[in-house]
């Protein structure tokens, strides 16, 4: 076979040098024809009886990103899909378990995928540099691990530190990568190779920790004492945070519960099953053509971007207030807020802003929302920055809402479901920003202004962006309801051409 | 369809569920035998004649594994043939013991059995069984998962209940059984607890505060606030009850069931053992019903399981003269007296766990006993015995005095 992605050199030592360089990439990724390389490769030098271990290197800057999510995404089968995935596991799992020592040599970004091939080697040497940096961070477009990572990782570091390094997306420099044995050691760049070499010619033992008979730490289970109450809290707070969003929070949970309870074998499969799964969910397939495939190359923004997140959080302000206007209690507004994925409810958001500083996005059919924020003005209900808003405050931390509110608005005595009200804010908020993002950023591509939009603009990373969320909520769908609102609630809800368009293509 | 008969109702003392509790130097399956003994010995039976001993118990892992029921069987000495089997509806486990033990009797297929239950938490602590329930991701996330005092406090916020309302119910338990204690109500069904030298370790409920007072509650920090705050507890109810702005954290140590060890043994018989060992029945169960609710609020089971119990027994909820409804939560209690309009003067006349303790396994069988003893010293003729469960159930059972 001629190698593409890989470089294979096998020194009189024993020592292979299994260098990856994937083909017309500037980074280092998992494709279907790297896998199938990868395979004849692993197979090859594993069975050679005269290698004795195996360093494996990047030659690139940097060492590995993982698999390649356009291509993946492109594979409509989810059995095809599956089937890859293991098979790319599997070569891990020969590479690791086939008695020679495999040590990999880690400099630049270890990211995503490119961290659990390192997980998957025996050693880990990482360059003494400030660019040296460790991190899995596909839960930030509703990803999660592909590659075992979610087995190896608490089966090394423990299932705690795994949930902290996960959930809260951290990177990690070298030194703090060493410091909870992500890495072996740290050694200057220029003495990697050398010091791969040295590690596969000595002694040392090297089975994994996870294939180790003697280790029974105990640290794995979600079921031990130590971690039980830990583990059921991060399931609660991660629900609580995500809101029903950003399914591969949830699914890196099962990963661990599932997983842990059983061996390596299984918990990779079990791994694989839910990053297929993922990967076919709506919302993390947003978010992965948002953010990591249609990333724009170049960013033509300059500082009105900013005006135009602010135009959008008073939109969204003010929506709340018209709802409350026609009886909808608080509660539910609020709610239906967060749960869209906004970090406050949209009165809490004109507290944040000062309410009166909404007045300018209103409109001729507006007239009863001017008054009454008049009338708030009266009440010295002005916003957060004097303590009475919406909210009551205590030094500016918001307590509750208002008390005095119920005698100023009549609230209806049946109440709308909550996913009515997130669907009308949602859709105040796509269409403020299709209407008016052309007049403030340069970047004018759907794509680029569904990127921006999350970027710079606050809206909920989970949509994929305004656009996205159309396409996926359905565009005619979409305008049918938007001109209803519209004819009901007033022009601010008439869908801009750039949606119109969107039927065309 | 056979009756079932109660023939006898025990119970131990609770002991507190803690370290320095009485009854935590006493191993669970002792606690367990010790009442089958008592059943034995009162009643006169040969043992041979039981076909069943089902108990209710909420954690049966490590020394409440392994069939605890079977193992005190055993441990009691009582004939081999008599089998033995643990059942877990959570908090109602020692009531739905009985409802199947009578199931048996009514199906005729068996002609004596015995319903109840034992929880030792001071020794096999609350949580120790684990669960998928609240530990598996997905079913956690599906079921809005929330530690049950939250859910006691959502159910608190959304119905109105305040501190004050809570604290009055708490207040009142206390008073009632410590009025009970005085006047010996208990004394026909309590089996004190001994050692092996029949030396005697406990004759009393020992969690009680009678000295409880609306000041003395009103200094009690509510024990829910922190976790459902941290651990996003409240947030997680919020977004299955989105009309509620934020959590009202009412319930705390004095107003919620203590935590205590005990076991209970209710004897249930058709008519030809009652003959045989010339056993007054002393009541006979008209029906039984357990239901599942919504799962997060979790706490709204009793009601809908009474309402149940009443259709199957063709009764209205004014037919009946006293209830035992779990004091889980003081909330529980009212909401439950709030949905099936009933005066508190009818329920839980002798307190309950607030005062007395809430042993999970053991709870329903206690409580079967505590009503069946009410309704023969007032000469009353019906009562229900209702528990909030886990999850979101409710177990309910109907008895008549014959």
């Amino acid at each position: 076979m001629i190698l593409k992605n890989f470089k294979l050199e096998v020194e009189k030592t024993g020592i292979c040098i299994l260098s990856i360089d994937t083909e017309n990439s500037e980074i280092n990724t998992v494709n279907t024809s790297v896998i199938n390389e990868f395979e004849y490769v692993v197979n090859k030098l594993t069975n050679d009886e005269d290698i004795k271990g195996v360093i494996i290197n990047s030659l690139k800057k940097d060492f590995h990103f993982g698999y390649n999510l356009k291509e993946l995404l492109k594979i409509k089968d989810k059995e095809t899909l599956f089937n890859i995935i293991i098979k790319q596991n599997k070569i891990l799992r020969t590479l690791e378990s086939s008695g020679k020592k495999v040590v990999s040599i880690l400099k630049g970004k270890t990211f995503s995928g490119g961290l659990e091939i390192a997980l998957s080697s025996h050693y880990r040497v990482a360059a003494d540099d400030p660019e040296t940096l460790f991190a899995i961070k596909d839960l930030n477009f509703g990803l999660c691990m592909g590659m075992g990572g979610s087995q190896r990782l608490p089966r090394l570091i423990g299932i705690n530190q795994t949930i902290d390094l996960i959930i809260n997306r951290k990177s990690l420099t070298a030194s703090e990568a060493l410091k909870i044995k992500i890495v072996n050691e740290i050694v200057a760049k220029n003495q990697l190779m050398k010091r791969a070499k040295e590690i596969i010619l000595d002694d040392s033992t090297f089975v994994q920790p996870w294939d180790d008979k003697n280790n029974k730490d105990s640290k794995l289970k979600p079921f031990d004492e130590k971690n039980f109450g830990f583990f059921i809290g991060t399931i609660s707070k991660t629900h609580s945070i995500t809101k029903n969003h950003y399914p591969g929070v949830k699914t890196f949970m099962s990963c661990l519960f599932e997983g842990l309870n059983s061996n390596i074998d299984s918990g990779t499969k079990i791994e694989s099953r839910n990053f297929v799964w993922l990967l076919n969910h709506q919302e993390t397939k947003a978010m992965i053509k948002t953010l990591v495939i249609n990333k724009p190359r170049k960013n033509l923004l300059n500082s009105s971007i900013k005006e135009l997140a602010n135009i959008l959080r008073k939109n969204y302000a003010a929506e709340g207030i018209r709802l409350l206007l026609q009886g909808v209690s608080p509660a539910i507004i609020e709610n239906a807020g967060k749960r869209i994925g906004c970090s406050e409810g949209p009165l809490a958001t004109a507290d944040t802003i000062e309410i009166k500083n909404i007045i300018n996005q209103l409109d001729f059919s507006d007239a009863n929302v001017t008054a009454f924020i008049g009338l708030m003005e009266q009440k010295s209900r002005k916003g957060k920055s004097s303590g009475a808003g919406f909210y009551d405050y205590k030094n500016t931390v918001r307590i509750k809402i208002w008390k005095g509110l119920e005698e100023l608005v009549a609230l209806s005595k049946t109440q709308p479901e909550v996913f009515k009200i997130e669907t009308r804010l949602l859709f105040i908020l796509v269409n403020k920003f299709s209407s008016e993002a052309d007049n403030y950023m340069k970047n004018n591509k759907i794509e680029e202004q569904d990127y921006f939009s999350i970027k710079k603009c606050n809206f909920p990373a989970w949509t994929g962006g305004p656009y996205s969320w159309i396409k996926n909520y359905g565009i005619e769908k979409f305008i049918e309801e938007s001109n209803d609102f519209a004819e009901n609630l007033g022009p601010r809800f008439i869908p801009s051409k750039k949606i119109l368009t969107l039927v065309k293509n | 369809m056979d009756e079932a008969y109660i023939y006898d109702a025990l119970r131990t003392p609770r002991g507190k569920g803690k370290k320095d509790g009485s009854l935590n130097e006493v191993a669970p399956v002792k606690l367990a035998s010790q009442v089958l003994k008592a059943i034995e010995k009162r009643n006169n039976i040969n043992t041979e004649d039981v076909d069943d001993v089902i108990l209710g118990c909420v954690h049966p892992v490590g020394e409440q594994g392994a069939d605890i029921a079977r193992t005190a069987v055993l441990e009691a000495n009582w004939h081999e043939s008599v089998a033995g089997v643990q059942v877990d509806r959570f908090c109602a486990s020692g009531l739905e013991a009985i409802n199947i033990a009578a199931g048996q009797i009514m199906s005729g297929q068996s002609d004596m059995t015995i319903g109840g239950g034992i929880e030792s938490m001071s020794r096999v602590p609350m949580g120790s069984s684990g669960g998928a329930w609240m530990a598996d991701p997905d079913v956690a996330y599906h079921t809005y998962f929330v530690p049950q005092g939250i859910s006691a406090d959502l159910l608190a916020t959304k119905y109105g209940y305040s501190r004050t309302d809570v604290d009055k119910y708490a207040v009142d338990s206390q008073k009632r059984a410590a009025t009970a204690w005085k006047e010996k109500r208990f004394k026909n069904s309590i089996v004190s607890v001994e050692d092996q030298n029949k030396i005697e370790i406990l004759s009393h409920d020992e969690y009680m505060r009678p000295e409880t007072t609306m000041q003395s509650l009103a200094s009690l920090e509510p024990s829910f606030s922190k976790i459902g705050k941290l651990q996003g507890f409240n947030d997680v109810a919020i977004l299955k009850y989105p009309e509620i702005e934020r959590l009202e954290h009412v319930h705390h140590a004095g107003n919620s069931s203590g935590i205590v060890d005990g076991s209970a043994a209710v004897l249930i018989g058709n008519k030809e053992m009652g003959k045989k060992y010339n056993l007054r029945p002393r009541a006979k169960i008209r029906s039984f019903a357990s239901i599942g609710s919504e799962p997060t609020i979790m706490l709204t089971g009793p009601a809908v399981s009474a309402e149940k119990a009443l259709k199957r027994a063709k009764m209205d909820v004014s037919d009946i003269d006293l209830f035992e409804m779990n004091e889980a939560f003081a909330a529980v209690v009212l909401r439950f007296m709030d949905v099936l309009n009933i005066d508190h003067s009818k329920v839980n006349v002798n307190g309950g766990a607030i005062a007395m303790g809430h042993p999970l396994g053991a709870t329903g069988a206690m409580i079967m006993g505590t009503i069946l003893d009410e309704l023969e010293r007032e000469d009353l003729s019906t009562g229900l015995v209702t528990l909030c469960v886990g999850a979101g159930m409710g177990t309910a059972t109907i008895i008549e005095r014959v």
